[in-house]
């Protein structure tokens, strides 16, 4: 049975539509992405989630039972705000402390939890330190143990690593997820940063103007959108228009073989990685012109002409060309992935 | 150097009256006070008129109702006021009728306040006249007194209608600006919203609830038009009793009043401390 299930809800914030028929299953133990742009609906969702706001139709279910009218101080739900929210009038051990507290638990055990969850986030010798006295780093951890102090059914992210700067977010990142892992705890994640959301996600969601577009692995979205638009996603895709004809593609410049027969006007995308430039030889079946090059030391971008249509590719740092020089162009047919043109 | 001197050159006209006019009075009325008032002869220093006035009963049997009153009207105005401003935060309709009426009181003169205790509370008020035409009593007269009497009900009533509103402004002005996350957190914690009172709005309006104890504190303890409209003959409230004895026509009685006032401004000037005080815990949780 599924940990987390939202069926069919919609949200109107003064008759604007900000979620439309979301339907989402989170398991047990998955770590679970809403990605997305900013103004998509994510965080709406997690505050939905958490109780803070009221769906205004569907329905909420933790481990098969409705959560709808159990209010939010008892749902168990809980989100680490994207500017941690820290009580800015306690200090560490009582910030961490706070939810226990409210919940009436004993001292000694408060003490004791507090003192485990410090372990764990590894900010032992920091308990009567003060928020306006922590790193950025440090108040996220901080806001991180006093939502897991209270062992919460699910733990909601709120972009917790934009505030963070790229190093600091990379080693956030890796502690947070092998946390997750540790503690095996369901958690759903909302990231606008596609990187972040590949690379910690068991599933991601990706969500556009408030409604989920595709629900999968990180490999299968990337692989296989159903979509250009979720595609557009993962980054800087080439799309090129051709049509399907007696199981075959055709198009300006190439002409492939496919099982894909329901359209007839399509076009295919192509994956930056899934081309190669080369030093042109005499056999080269696909030429091209060098338009653009930008250096990035661990790769190189290229975009190429190759009959009038510009494709971007992404090559090895070794494979160094110039502006306006003939190269080879090698495309990766087995990744191709066709969309219908609307007329 | 010529910077250095600017501001306080640029004071030197404020300061020639606040100097010239509140300091030289508090300088007159400490020197009467030690008994030196040369138009009727006294010249003598002298702390004669502290000791007497310090042990004479009338004396403490004022102190006593100045102090009685001004506790009792302010710690009811702040607990109403906060519980106000706490309201109108959480009511979840349009707030600008709230935010505009409950101010009223603000602006009306404490002599109006005392008029308006006088028409709803005397037994010849429009409470008793209710009362008695729904038959709750038999006769005006049933109705307690509570003006002109001896616990000072109607001053205390007067005060509270004048300070809630101030307190509630005060508070309410804090409260909206508490990032509203900050309680959303705490309910997403398990709090609830008796706990997301007591434990995250009111330390951070605290401070401001005890500046604004301290502003009516101050104010109705010191305060004349109130206690001498509304209050009983004896004991009278210390500024009823410091403007009786210096209306008295007997000159001699000028050192008396003036002890008496010198009271007040030192219970003043430890007033304004704790305010400064209070100021220092408000800026703790705004760095």
């Amino acid at each position: 049975m599924s940990q987390i299930k939202l069926k069919n809800i919609t949200k109107f914030f003064d008759s604007k539509r900000i979620l439309d028929d979301i339907n989402l299953e989170v398991k047990k133990g998955e770590m679970v992405s809403l990605l997305g742009p900013s103004g998509c609906g994510k965080t709406t969702t997690l505050k939905i989630i958490a109780g803070l706001l009221n769906p205004d139709n569907g329905d909420i279910l933790f481990e098969g039972d409705s959560v709808l009218n159990i209010p939010v101080e008892k749902r168990g739900a809980v989100i680490v705000f994207q500017d941690y929210l820290l009580f800015p009038h306690l200090n560490t051990a009582e910030n961490i402390e706070f939810g226990l507290k409210m919940a009436k638990i004993d001292k000694f055990k408060r003490r004791k939890r507090v003192k485990k969850m410090l372990q764990l986030v590894q900010l032992e010798g920091y308990e009567n330190k003060y928020p306006r006295e922590l790193s950025g780093g440090q108040k996220q951890r901080v806001a991180l143990a006093r939502a897991l102090a209270i062992e919460p059914k699910v733990l909601l992210l709120d972009e917790p690593f934009s505030n963070l700067d790229s190093r600091l977010r990379e080693n956030m990142r890796d502690f947070i997820l092998q946390i997750q892992r540790e503690l095996n705890i369901t958690t759903i994640l909302v990231t606008h940063d596609k990187e972040e959301a590949l690379m910690t996600s068991d599933k991601i969601a990706i969500m556009l103007d408030g409604k989920i577009k595709q629900f999968g692995s990180p490999i299968e979205l990337y692989k296989n959108p159903i979509s250009s638009e979720v595609a557009d996603f993962f980054g800087e895709k080439n799309y090129i228009k051709g049509c399907i004809k007696d199981e075959m593609f055709t198009s300006d410049i190439i002409n492939v073989k496919t099982d894909f027969n329901k359209y007839l006007s399509v076009k295919a995308m192509i994956n930056p990685e899934d081309i190669k430039v080369f030093e042109l030889q005499s056999n080269t079946d696909i030429t091209g012109i060098i338009k653009m090059k930008k250096y990035a030391g661990d790769r190189i971008y290229y975009t190429i002409s190759v009959n009038g249509v510009e494709l971007k590719c992404i090559s090895e740092p070794n494979e160094l060309f110039n502006i306006d020089d003939k190269v080879g162009v090698n495309i990766n047919f087995n990744n191709l992935v066709f969309f219908p043109i609307d007329n | 150097m010529k910077n250095k001197y600017k501001p306080y050159v640029m004071l030197i006209p404020v300061m020639i009256v606040i100097l010239g006019i509140f300091i030289n009075g508090l300088i007159m009325a400490f020197i009467q006070s030690l008994g030196y008032f040369k138009a009727i002869g006294l010249t003598e220093i002298t702390f004669k008129y502290y000791k007497e006035v310090l042990t004479s009963q009338g004396f403490l049997s004022s102190l006593g109702f100045s102090v009685y009153i001004a506790t009792i009207s302010s710690v009811i105005a702040v607990v109403l006021g906060v519980i106000l401003a706490y309201s109108i935060l959480r009511s979840t309709h349009r707030k600008g009728i709230e935010e505009a009426v409950y101010k009223i009181p603000i602006f009306v003169p404490h002599i109006v306040a005392a008029l308006l205790a006088y028409n709803i509370l005397a037994q010849s008020g429009v409470v008793p006249r209710v009362l008695y035409s729904i038959g709750i009593i038999k006769d005006q007269s049933q109705f307690p007194s509570l003006l002109y009497d001896k616990n000072g009900i109607g001053i205390i009533i007067a005060y509270i209608w004048k300070g809630i509103p101030f307190v509630a402004m005060v508070v309410y002005t804090i409260l909206s600006n508490i990032n509203n996350k900050l309680s959303q957190v705490a309910l997403n914690l398990g709090a609830n919203n008796r706990q997301v009172f007591f434990y995250i709005l009111l330390p951070f309006i605290m401070p401001s609830i005890f500046s604004s104890f301290i502003i009516i504190f101050a104010f109705s303890f010191g305060a004349y038009e109130l206690p001498f409209l509304l209050g009983p003959t004896s004991p009278k409230a210390l500024p009823v009793k410091a403007y009786v004895e210096y209306t008295n026509s007997n000159l001699a009685n000028r050192p008396y009043a003036m002890v008496i006032n010198m009271i007040l401004t030192i219970v003043s000037l430890i007033l304004v401390w704790l305010y400064n005080k209070s100021f220092e815990l408000i800026s703790k949780y705004n760095r």
